[in-house]
């Protein structure tokens, strides 16, 4: 067979232009179709990988960012006028909203898998329902004034704060807040960065973001993370005493440990936005006042010695019992309502609504 | 000949036709009743309420799914006052309770008043009708217009002031507002004398009473029976005789305690009580008697013939339902019977 297929011996060979020219134009366009079905075929992996791997979704993000801003939902007429009306108005006071991510999933509503991160038409809805209801947003450098040094809020006053600086959160929520009027604060990872670039917003977007009215606040530096705290357990680095050569660390060890990272932390947002940094939330939320710690004595420890270093501490305590801040509230344990990127818009304002109903020390209609 | 024939067939078909349009219009309604997401049926103008604990025990949630076409409201006692500034703690709408209301079943928030605010509250008109609007808000943002006001201790000096709060609140609920009143089972002299501050003819007028036909004996009493059937009739006989029997709902204890010899008591359950109890101590119609289970304590529960008998005697009186606790732990028999007349 093989034998068959090539030249007998002493033949010349055909030449290569030869017997197989009239066939040229044939392999030709062949080879011109397999490329053109080939080529879109090429881009497959890079579109699946920018739709469905979380990287590549940032990625993708951070493209899109570049040469379009995000499309800013809108609320109709009549849902508009609903919220206009039936607001529950409050004054001297204080809601405290905490978001971590703004993104679209790959699902059909574009919602995520993670329940921290909110799909980017949902969060419009969220802003433009809390616009239409007549809230208004602060910085936390008017809450401190307002609680420490005698200042004053608007009414329906709310501080919206997104904590640990993603890029997703970053690249999304500022131009559609810009877009309203609206401001917010971020409570930063300082070294987020370098270590994930692509998850964590860049130091330059942060920057540019305190020109437009945004605060930089602490968040963390070591403290994002777990520690070993005995049995196997693994508990919030700020809520546990840490679990090294066979023995827990004393609490003297613990406190100089905490006390490091708040003040690591504080210069952290500092140095990245110039202005000192007045506010702090705990990472997880965790502050041994749950059951996520090993040592009852640490919620106390924690609490002094975050007031030493900050004027304004944020929780995230008693999500089904949030009251409304008020200057009676202790400024080292702030609570703020975490939005639930289910909740749709009507939700989000009916919880709203509850929390001022039943805890605002005097209430009225808004509209 | 051939005409008349045709005639015929056309009447004929004519009534074929109609007969077929009005039987399918027939099944489709027929068909549309028992739907899954329509509101189970409901016996007559009786209600059945069942009373929530804030955060139920998961037993609670699983009798009343298993039980909801008996029940015609859940009061899950989400809000508690915590001032006298007309503030309350809240809770928010658990998965289950979401669950009753989509089955159609009426979720009337419980707000309490554990701690005695109400009867300072309740004199200050700016708070109190500032309360009235607070309350109706945060209803509205719990998705129902329907309440159970439980003060248990409302003072003498409230005793106006407290169907006003009810009016009050009734015109900010709106027209579709539902205000239910708990009221105490004031049998002897001495309860008649505390109960001073509930109005019960007043109260009935914008609300429905729920009478609290139990805590004869309690963690606050020697032992005895929850509600013995002479205090049952007469907290009964006293209520319709003040209130009209269409406003009325009886409040049933399903439950028992047990008081330890040092003088302490612990509520228990049917669930807990019934295995240790005589057969024929489940017979009394005051509720069933138990010696222990430690030594030189004593038990007093409601039995299913002691609460059989009482729902009798509501059903006799022609009130407009019962009020039951659903915590888990009651007898699988409570739901076995007819609850209110049908």
């Amino acid at each position: 067979m093989i034998r068959r297929l090539l030249p007998a011996r002493g033949r010349p060979l055909p030449p290569a232009d030869g017997p197989d020219r009239r066939w040229g134009w044939a392999r030709r366009a062949a080879a011109w179709a397999t490329g053109l079905i080939a080529l879109p075929l090429s881009v497959l992996p890079f579109y699946l990988y920018g739709h469905y791997d979380r990287l590549g979704q940032l990625l993708a993000l951070h493209m899109e960012r570049t040469f379009s801003g995000p499309e800013l939902a809108t609320l109709g007429p009549a849902e508009t006028a609903f919220f206009q009306r039936n607001t529950l108005g409050y004054r001297d006071g204080l809601v405290v909203l905490l978001f971590h991510g703004v993104m679209d999933g790959h699902s059909a509503s574009g919602e995520n898998p993670e329940d921290t991160t909110i799909a980017t038409r949902r969060f419009g809805e969220d802003v433009q329902m809390l616009r239409a209801a007549g809230f208004n947003t602060v910085s936390v450098e008017q809450v401190d004034a307002w609680m420490h040094h005698g200042g004053s809020l608007p009414r329906n006053a709310v501080l919206m704060t997104f904590d640990d600086g993603r890029a997703d959160a970053m690249l999304n929520a500022p131009p559609i807040l810009s877009e309203l009027g609206m401001g917010a604060s971020v409570f930063l990872i300082g070294g987020g960065y370098p270590e994930a670039p692509v998850y964590y917003a860049s130091p330059d977007l942060l920057r540019g973001l305190t020109h437009k009215g945004w605060s930089i606040q602490a968040h963390a530096v070591q403290g994002h993370q777990s520690v070993a705290a005995g049995d196997g357990r693994r508990l919030p680095y700020m809520a546990a005493r840490r679990w090294a050569d066979g023995q827990l660390e004393t609490l003297d060890a613990f406190r100089a440990r905490i006390r490091a990272e708040l003040i690591a932390s504080r210069d952290a947002a500092r140095s990245m936005s110039g202005r000192p940094a007045v506010a702090y939330a705990w990472p997880f939320g965790a502050y041994g006042a749950d059951s996520r710690t090993n040592d009852p004595r640490i919620e106390a420890i924690d609490l002094e010695e975050a007031r030493a270093v900050f004027p304004l501490v944020f929780t995230v305590d008693d999500q089904e019992t949030l009251a409304l801040v008020t200057r009676a509230t202790d400024p080292s344990r702030i609570p703020r309502l975490r939005v639930d990127p289910d909740w749709t818009a009507l939700e989000f304002w009916r919880r709203l609504q509850l929390l001022i109903a039943a805890t605002a020390p005097e209430v009225s209609r808004v509209g | 000949m051939w005409g008349r024939t045709r005639d015929r067939l056309a009447a004929a078909l004519l009534a074929a036709a109609v007969l077929a349009v009005l039987g399918a219009v027939l099944l489709s309604l027929g068909g549309s009743a028992p739907a899954a997401t329509g509101p189970p049926a409901r016996s007559g103008a009786s209600q059945v309420m069942a009373l929530l604990d804030a955060h139920p025990a998961p037993a609670a949630h699983w009798a009343l799914q298993a039980h909801l076409d008996t029940v015609s409201a859940v009061a899950p006692g989400w809000l508690t006052l915590d001032g006298g500034r007309g503030t309350f703690r809240y809770q928010t709408p658990d998965d289950a309770t979401t669950r009753f209301a989509a089955r159609g079943a009426l979720v009337a928030p419980v707000l309490r008043d554990p701690a005695g605010h109400a009867g300072r509250l309740l004199r200050d008109g700016p708070v109190r009708r500032m309360l009235a609007r607070r309350l109706a808000s945060a209803l509205a943002a719990l998705g129902t217009q329907a309440v159970v006001l439980d003060f248990e201790r409302v003072p003498s000096a409230a005793r106006a002031a407290y169907p006003a709060f009810v009016r009050e609140l009734r015109a900010a609920l709106g027209s579709g507002g539902r205000i239910y009143v708990t009221v105490p089972a004031a049998v002897t002299r001495a309860e008649l004398r505390a109960a001073r501050g509930y109005d019960f003819r007043d109260l009935a007028r914008p609300a429905t009473l729920i009478v609290r036909a139990w805590d004869e004996h309690s963690s606050a009493t020697d032992p005895g029976p929850v509600a013995s059937l002479a205090f049952f009739r007469a907290a009964v006989r006293l209520a319709v005789r003040r209130a009209p029997r269409a406003r009325v709902l009886i409040g049933v204890p399903t439950w028992g305690w047990t008081w330890t010899a040092d003088g302490r008591a612990a509520r228990a359950t049917q669930a807990q009580l019934f295995p240790a109890a005589r057969p024929r101590a489940l017979l009394d119609p005051d509720g069933a008697r138990l010696a222990g289970p430690e030594p030189g304590a004593t038990s007093w529960v409601e039995s299913d013939r002691s609460v059989q008998l009482k729902l009798l005697v509501a059903r006799n009186a022609k009130v407009a339902g019962v009020a039951l606790w659903v915590r888990g732990g009651e007898s699988t028999r409570l739901w076995t019977q007819p609850l209110m007349a049908p």
